[in-house]
C-alpha cells in the first residue's frame, strides 16, 4: 500500500516495527443516481474511517535498571530520549480520547 | 466492541481465560510489580477473537455486516486501540509494513482489515450498480476518494504526499464536519 512506507516506525522492546503515530485512512464515498426520465438526482455521501492508534506504553526507560544503562551508552541515551518524547506524545493524545 | 487475543508471550504470567464468546477473565497471577496496580478483571465485549483467528475472520465478524450501511449514507469508523505491540497495525494493515521494511515489497502477503474492507466495498458497489440499473431506469455512478494521514508528535502528516514538511490544520466545516484542507486524496 502506498503511504505505508512513510509511516513513522521504530523498534521498541516489544515490537521491531512499532507504529509511532496514529494513522487515519478515510474513504469518502459519493453515490449518484440519476433518473433517466425525470433527471431527478439522488446523491448519497458517506465516510468510512480506519483508525490505527499508536500503542499506549509505559516509560520503560524511566525505570532504575535502564537509567543506569543509559549512562554507559551515550548514543543509546539520545535515541531513548527521542523515543520517550514520542511515547509521551502518544500517551498524551490517547488520554485526550479517554476524557 | 471486539477484542482480539494475541498469542501470549512466555515472559509474563498473565492468563487470559475465555468464559464464552463475549466474556474474558484476566488473571494476573504472580506477575510481580509490573501488573500490581491491576486486579484480576472480567471484561464483557461483543465478541472475542482467539489467537488462531485470521484477519479475514475478524473482518467478516466486525465490519462486513455493517458495511452495506455505508452505501445507504451512514458513516462507519473502525478504531484499533491497545498497548504497544498488541497487534493493532497487523489487524488493520496486515503484514504490509513488515514486508516493506524487510524486502521493500509493496504488496502485503497477509491483508489487513482495511484492505479487505475496501475490496469488499467495491464488490458491494458493483453489485448494487448492476442491480439498480437492471430494475430502475437510472444512471448509477459512484466515486471513491481515499486519504491517508498520520498524527505524529501532535502534528499531521499526509502520507500520500511527497513534500512532507507541509503543515496541515484540522478545521471544522458546518456542512462536511471535520476537514483537513490540502489533504491529498
Amino acid at each position: 500500500m502506498v503511504g505505508n512506507e512513510k509511516r513513522t516506525m521504530a523498534a521498541t522492546q516489544s515490537n521491531q516495527f512499532s507504529s509511532r503515530s496514529h494513522a487515519i485512512i478515510q474513504v469518502c464515498l459519493t453515490k449518484k443516481i440519476v433518473s433517466q426520465k425525470t433527471k431527478e438526482k439522488i446523491i448519497i455521501k458517506s465516510k468510512l474511517n480506519f483508525v490505527d492508534l499508536a500503542g499506549s506504553e509505559k516509560d520503560h526507560n524511566g525505570s532504575k535498571d535502564n537509567r543506569f544503562n543509559n549512562f554507559n551508552v551515550n548514543i543509546k541515551h539520545q535515541k531513548d530520549t527521542n523515543q520517550r518524547h514520542e511515547g509521551s506524545n502518544i500517551n498524551k493524545s490517547l488520554l485526550a480520547l479517554g476524557n | 466492541m471486539y477484542a482480539r487475543i494475541k498469542p501470549v508471550s512466555k515472559s509474563n504470567n498473565l492468563k487470559l481465560l475465555k468464559n464464552n464468546e463475549s466474556e474474558i477473565w484476566v488473571d494476573i497471577g504472580d506477575s510481580g510489580n509490573y501488573y500490581s496496580s491491576m486486579a484480576n478483571q472480567n471484561f464483557t465485549l461483543d465478541k472475542i477473537f482467539d489467537e488462531q483467528v485470521a484477519n479475514e475472520e475478524v473482518f467478516m465478524n466486525t465490519i462486513q455486516p455493517v458495511l452495506p450501511n455505508l452505501l445507504d449514507g451512514y458513516n462507519i469508523t473502525a478504531l484499533a486501540y491497545g498497548v504497544t505491540g498488541a497487534g493493532k497495525t497487523y489487524t488493520m494493515f496486515g503484514n504490509g509494513f513488515e514486508t516493506f521494511n524487510r524486502n521493500k515489497q509493496m504488496q502485503p502477503q497477509i491483508k489487513g482489515v482495511t484492505l479487505l474492507t475496501i475490496e469488499h466495498l467495491f464488490h458491494l458497489l458493483e453489485n448494487e450498480q448492476s442491480q439498480v440499473v437492471k430494475t430502475h431506469q437510472v444512471d448509477y455512478s459512484y466515486f471513491v476518494e481515499i486519504s491517508y494521514l498520520e498524527v505524529y508528535n501532535e502534528k499531521i502528516r499526509d502520507l500520500l504526499r511527497n513534500d512532507e514538511q507541509i503543515q496541515l490544520a484540522i478545521l471544522e466545516n458546518p456542512d462536511s464536519g471535520t476537514v483537513i484542507p490540502g489533504l491529498k486524496k
